[in-house]
């Protein structure tokens, strides 16, 4: 019976970057609105994580840096639908992408944590210098087993 | 994936490491893409020295080694691990990673992409 009671939501994580020169108080404020939202739609936010402002792999809205910020949340399925709406909405949002994490968490029992802000790791000087396993590999053997085989 | 059974006898077992040896010390990529070769090679010519050859490193799943691992396609240090220069994804026959756990670094590396954590091309030079 009493697992009756229980309400089983789905525990989902979206990932926004927000254009590099978004002011700290602004970065705020989007998070109090997409929090008042999930609320709003009956879900909950674990936490948000502010991963910090990093270099991109390729230009995103014509700049190079991005700030990376993680959303935890469960919910409904439809509150993904209205996550990413809003988030379309708000101009400095350049980029977010969602994913499933869990399906049937309990509601009640997920607590939720404090946000976070974590500090960029430093960027690296030489990318590639560190994985010597593969980076003296030509880069097309791959046809040659065929020839094993006949 | 070849016979380990012969590889216990005393006058493999000696072959296999000598050619494992000289084959290239601690280049893993590319001796496993000729390892793999000389292996299938082998079984036509019925187990001569040269289809013996390097068994004697073989790689395993980094994820199944390590059970607490989880491919998390936010971590750009332990993606990077999976692609070429040139961002392409790095072949299962090379990265020894089981069949499982290379569907998760691949669906994890176009995440990653999308979100421009990883490259999708990066320019020679």
């Amino acid at each position: 019976m009493a697992e009756a009671q229980k309400r089983l939501v789905r525990e989902y994580e979206t990932i926004y970057l927000l254009k590099a020169d978004t002011p700290d108080d602004q970065v705020e404020e989007i998070k109090e609105r997409l929090r008042a939202m999930v609320s709003r739609e009956s879900g909950k936010v674990i936490r948000f994580t502010n991963q910090g402002k990093r270099k991109t792999a390729f230009p995103v809205a014509k700049n190079q840096k991005a700030l990376f910020m993680h959303c935890l949340y469960v919910g409904s399925p439809g509150l993904v639908t209205e996550f990413e709406r809003n988030l379309k909405m708000i101009d400095q949002v350049t980029k977010f992408q969602s994913v499933k994490l869990a399906d049937g968490v309990d509601f009640e029992a997920r607590a939720v944590e404090q946000d976070v802000k974590v500090q960029p790791a430093e960027e690296e000087a030489r990318p590639h210098a560190e994985r010597p396993e593969f980076g003296e590999r030509p880069e097309e053997p791959f046809e040659a087993p065929v020839e094993g085989e006949e | 994936m070849a016979r380990p059974d012969f590889g216990g006898f005393g006058g493999k077992g000696p072959g296999g490491g000598r050619f494992g040896g000289g084959g290239g010390g601690g280049r893993g990529g590319d001796d496993r893409g000729r390892d793999e070769r000389g292996g299938r090679g082998g079984d036509d010519r019925g187990g001569d020295e040269g289809g013996r050859r390097g068994f004697g490193r073989r790689k395993v799943c980094r994820f199944c080694a390590d059970k607490a691992a989880k491919v998390d396609y936010k971590d750009q240090g332990q993606m990077k691990y999976f692609l070429t220069e040139r961002g392409k994804i790095i072949p299962r026959r090379i990265s020894g990673n089981c069949a499982k756990h290379q569907r998760e670094v691949a669906t994890a590396v176009k995440r990653a992409r999308m979100l421009a954590i990883l490259p999708y091309t990066v320019q020679a030079g």
